[in-house]
């Protein structure tokens, strides 16, 4: 697809729960060593070098607008990382104000 | 921020990490953006009506005019009010475009630019000629807006104005405050059942042509629901619960918005040509219609009364449940189509996150007025009508200008996504039989009810 053709943003968020969490709602991925997700976090900073890091209260959040969900997911599982590891959340937005 | 964690382990202490509150959506989300305009500008009126004063100060009041003397005359007595205007709604969507990290030094000229072409747009529908022939201001808009925007190269700073979804929601909720909450509440329940009958059928029309045509199970869903529920914001909204791959976004975001401004001319048209009454004319334009900024183009060509069941058909019966149809897509996608056993499950607490927030908007402004109004006498509620619910009309139809003429700037064919037959057949399958049906629905079965509300 022509990347002056798209009309969405793709914003990617990959989510680590922090041992330090107490409780969850809903899903919540194994508590990881922080050696895990250190080691998670490290692939994909190798691969990529656009993410933004924050925490939440319980989560290690790394963002990204610039590479695809489906890459970071297949990355991740060839890394040895399961889908019980982390979150993988995508949400679109609009590329400009259009109705 | 970014940080490198190659550099250090930054996990030693959490402290580390640029913290992020759960509660920077209600300030970085244009959504919310929409009700905090909304409601300030409803309260605004409400407390200059509570101290004895009006809101009419900040809103000009276009006479008809034949002539450059009566053009002359009404615009000298409007000078104050649209320089009042102007600075008001300034002030208040530039503070929220900041927030959104729009550049200031961008969006002060884009927005001026855009509020004086709205103001000649509103001087046009206030000519006598328009008004005897029938040429519809809102449509007229659209023209210009869509004639701007092919034709020249929209520079980037008139584009940060350009913000269809802000300005139709602000006017959506000032919409909210001019409606009874009695009405809602007795429409709600018409507009919810037929917006729910045609919405499943149109969703599978196009989900099994999508199917037969070998489109994939998301591109369908995704397509499905940007032609029966609402329009680009459902195509987003499904596209990021079910993970849609980007392509396929943005293919329907492109047939979206081309199918919805063909059907702001078409369904004016056919309403026209079978001479349907406004009633039933809002209602079948907001179950036809996909996008609300769209809708409201179409309706707006209709008078008050097709914007009134507009809106109740498209904001109660259908924006309403964007959510629901996320969680239950999200759950056939996971369980049924990825059959994933391990992993993240589709979390109920989306069609909380995925409510639209300008639809809390429209209920508070209603709601607000109606208690209001109900808590008074008659005279005071005529001085309501006239220093209150009147001028958050005429504000409402400047927020409705901005999207009129913003769909057509932002509607730029060249720059949508190149797509191929398949989806457009099936999205195309699903839109006529979503017209026809709309029709039956809001003007055969339910006429009445729409007329008489």
């Amino acid at each position: 697809m022509n990347k002056m053709q798209e009309t969405c943003v793709q914003r990617v968020k990959v989510v680590f729960f922090h041992p330090s969490s107490k409780s969850s709602k809903g899903f919540k991925p194994h508590c990881l060593k922080l050696e895990k997700i250190y080691s998670m976090i490290h692939s994909l900073q190798k691969a990529h070098d656009d993410w933004s890091i924050y925490a939440t209260n319980h989560q290690i959040v790394l963002e990204t607008t610039t590479l695809d969900f489906n890459i970071i997911s297949e990355m991740l599982e060839q890394n040895g990382f399961t889908h019980s590891d982390y979150d993988l959340r995508v949400e679109y937005e609009r590329k400009w104000g259009m109705l | 921020m970014t940080t490198n964690p190659s550099q250090a382990n930054p996990f030693s202490t959490e402290s580390q990490l640029p913290k992020q509150s759960r509660w920077l959506g209600l300030i970085n989300k244009e959504d919310w953006w929409t009700v905090w305009i909304g409601l300030f500008l409803v309260l605004f009126a409400v407390v200059l009506w509570a101290a004895s004063g009006t809101i009419k100060f900040f809103t000009p009041s276009l006479d008809t005019w034949s002539d450059w003397a009566s053009l002359r005359t009404t615009l000298a007595n409007n000078v104050y009010r649209t320089i009042l205007l102007f600075v008001l709604l300034l002030v208040l969507f530039t503070i929220a475009t900041s927030f959104l990290k729009v550049k200031i030094s961008r969006f002060v000229p884009g927005f001026t630019l855009l509020f004086v072409l709205s103001l000649l747009i509103n001087i046009f529908s206030s000519w006598k000629f328009a008004s005897k022939y029938g040429i519809e201001a809102p449509l007229v808009a659209l023209a210009i807006g869509l004639i701007l925007g092919n034709v020249i190269k929209i520079p980037a700073w008139l584009d940060s104005a350009l913000r269809t979804e802000l300005y139709v929601k602000v006017g959506i909720i000032l919409l909210g405050a001019t409606l009874p909450f009695t009405l809602i509440a007795k429409a709600g329940p018409v507009a919810f059942l037929q917006a729910t009958i045609i919405a499943l059928i149109t969703f599978f029309v196009i989900f099994w042509v999508s199917k037969a045509l070998g489109l994939d199970n998301r591109f369908a869903a995704t397509l499905g629901t940007g032609g029966s529920v609402c329009g680009v914001s459902a195509a987003i909204a499904i596209g990021s619960s079910i993970k849609t791959k980007k392509e396929h976004v943005s293919i329907t975001i492109s047939i979206v918005v081309i199918y919805a401004v063909v059907f702001i001319f078409l369904l004016s048209f056919l309403i026209k040509a079978l001479g349907v009454e406004a009633g039933p004319a809002g209602a079948w334009i907001g179950t036809s219609e996909f996008a609300d900024a769209a809708g409201i183009t179409a309706a707006s060509s209709f008078g008050d009364d097709a914007l009134t069941s507009f809106t109740l058909m498209k904001v109660v019966g259908r924006d309403m449940f964007i959510g629901v149809w996320s969680f239950i897509l999200a759950f056939i996608s996971i369980t049924v189509w990825e059959k994933r056993k391990d992993g993240p499950k589709a979390g109920a607490k989306q069609i909380v996150s995925r409510f639209p927030k300008f639809v809390i908007g429209f209920f508070i402004a209603s709601i607000l007025l109606t208690i209001i109004i109900a808590s008074v006498s008659t005279a005071t509620q005529a001085v309501i009508n006239s220093d209150v619910i009147a001028p958050v009309k005429s504000i409402r139809t400047w927020a409705f200008t901005f999207t009129f003429l913003t769909i057509g700037l932002t509607t730029r064919f060249r720059e949508l996504t190149t797509v191929g037959w398949k989806p457009v057949v099936a999205f195309g399958a699903g839109a006529v039989v979503n017209v026809v049906l709309g029709y039956i629905l809001s003007v055969v079965l339910f006429g009445h009810f729409w007329s008489d509300l």
